[in-house]
């Protein structure tokens, strides 16, 4: 199995601005590590790091026990906003990662097409983004990530700008899609429920510079549907993640410094 | 249709002017003048016209393909964006047709300085306009590119050259109804054998003011439908600009 993530000592600073500070990272082949933190706290220059467009001012990120520093294209790298392409229709924008990889255009999308049914996407080739939903829009997204072969996917906020609605049902595909691929995933996000219903890790960071204060082990049985996050075993993680979140919130349970 | 009624009105209004005032024909023809100069004239004024035409296209052609290249370099590099774009800027104030007659000094009395003048014309609204479109591609785009381990042509073929595709149609388009009349006037200044500029030049030593109004018309015509016939292929090459967002099922 590969995929392994390891980051050390990670710490980024923009100009006088100190973003990061001192970040230890360890994901296992096909785990899925969900970082969660306040807005700014770095949760997206950590994933930019591990897509090798952002040389980070001190530490080592590595996949695999090599060094992605200033080499883009051994994750596949999703941005915040589904960033498709308004001038291609879906089944180009799927197959366009694959084809920049250097696939051939033709079998970029055959193999694109052959995927677009399990993404809940048939019927749909040929319409344009802007005729697709949100959510559609974010499995196109995602099916071109998968398309890029890489063996660790870095999603950043995947579903931030759906309604909950149809982020609790992409939450659920999504969880079900790892586990079938195997992929490594680090996934930012600022929804707890997201985080623990598809991370084995939550990685909580703190405000700005931002630092891993907290790692929760999540060993909630799979598959967690929206509704085992109300059960007392959940419940007890968000209340852990959420005091981490906030320690001056002493309402909260205690940080656990144990892992 | 309102605009067609208003126009017939004002044709009618030239018309009826003309014969009460008794105004002298080769000073200001009565439009049923200048409908019979077209229909006399239809063999010269179609002969002319393809002159005139022919000059127009190859010189949107090449204005479009070098604005878009020097476009290319501007925003391939910082350096050449910061000496060109504020020439770009200054130089397009500078109306193309004053430059016909140095033109026609420099590249002699063939084809070249006419076409040069329409190139002109439609260079500078398609250099800016697509400088624009790619200096405003989405970074977050290219930031996605990237991360594929695009090259900068990739990045050009996927994200700015099709981003820049409406901008670059709109500046033709624009120049467009400027072009046919860039042909026309250079045509005047000097060594046409051909064109409606010089069949308005020829028209006018013979004091047949309704030839010289029919050719204005000529021209009017196919600027229009050149601007219709751009605005057509704009669509063909960015439908997914025209489309109208639906809601997904």
């Amino acid at each position: 199995m590969t995929g392994r993530v390891s980051i050390r000592g990670l710490g980024h600073r923009f100009g006088d601005l100190p973003v990061l500070d001192d970040v230890d990272v360890e994901v296992q082949p096909g785990e899925v590590a969900a970082l969660i933190g306040p807005t700014g706290c770095g949760k997206s220059t950590i994933l930019r790091v591990l897509g090798g467009l952002l040389r980070p001012t001190a530490g080592t990120a590595e996949i695999d026990g090599v060094s992605v520093v200033g080499t883009p294209g051994r994750a596949g790298y999703m941005p915040q906003s589904d960033t498709l392409m308004p001038w291609y229709r879906a089944l180009p924008n799927a197959a366009l990662g694959a084809e920049v990889r250097g696939v051939p255009a033709a079998e970029a999308r055959r193999r694109a097409r052959a995927l677009f049914a399990r993404f809940g996407l048939a019927g749909f080739e040929d319409s344009w983004p802007s005729q697709l939903s949100g959510g559609m829009r974010q499995r196109v997204a995602l099916l071109r990530t998968v398309l890029t072969e890489a063996p660790v996917m870095l999603l950043d906020e995947p579903f931030g700008a759906l309604d909950a609605i149809t982020r609790g049902d992409l939450q659920g595909w999504l969880a079900e899609l790892i586990a079938e691929t195997g992929h490594t995933v680090v996934l930012v996000t600022h929804d707890i429920d997201e985080a623990l219903r598809l991370g084995d890790d939550v990685l909580v960071m703190s405000p700005r510079p931002g630092r891993i204060v907290d790692r929760v082990r999540v060993e909630l049985p799979r598959p967690r549907p929206a509704a085992a996050l109300v059960e007392p075993a959940a419940t007890r993680l968000k209340a852990r993640v959420l005091a981490s979140l906030d320690p001056g919130d002493a309402t909260g349970a205690r940080p656990g410094g144990q892992t | 249709m309102p605009p067609l009624a208003l126009l017939a009105l004002l044709v009618a209004a030239w018309e009826a002017w003309v014969r009460v005032a008794g105004i002298d024909p080769s000073v200001i023809p009565a439009p049923t003048r200048v409908a019979a100069a077209l229909r006399d004239q239809a063999g010269p004024l179609y002969e002319n016209s393809l002159t005139t035409l022919a000059e127009t296209l190859i010189g949107l052609g090449l204005g479009a393909v070098l604005g878009l290249v020097v476009a290319i370099v501007i925003a391939g590099s910082r350096l050449a964006r910061s000496a060109v774009e504020p020439l770009l800027v200054v130089l397009q104030t500078v109306p193309p047709i004053v430059l016909a007659p140095i033109l026609v000094l420099a590249l002699g009395f063939g084809w070249a300085p006419r076409i040069a003048v329409v190139t002109a014309i439609v260079f500078f609204p398609v250099a800016i306009a697509a400088a624009g479109a790619f200096v405003s591609a989405d970074p977050s785009r290219i930031e996605l590119m990237r991360s594929f381990g695009a090259s900068r042509l990739d990045v050009l073929r996927h994200v700015t050259l099709p981003g820049a595709v409406p901008a670059i149609f709109d500046g033709v388009r624009i120049s467009a109804a400027y072009a046919v009349a860039g042909a026309a006037i250079s045509e005047q200044i000097g060594g046409a054998e051909g064109g409606l500029g010089l069949f308005i030049v020829r028209s006018q030593r013979s004091f047949r003011a309704d030839q010289v109004v029919a050719a204005v018309v000529v021209i009017a015509a196919l600027s229009v439908v050149i601007y219709a016939v751009v605005g057509l292929l704009a669509r063909k090459a960015a439908p997914w600009h025209h489309i109208h967002r639906t809601e997904a099922p």
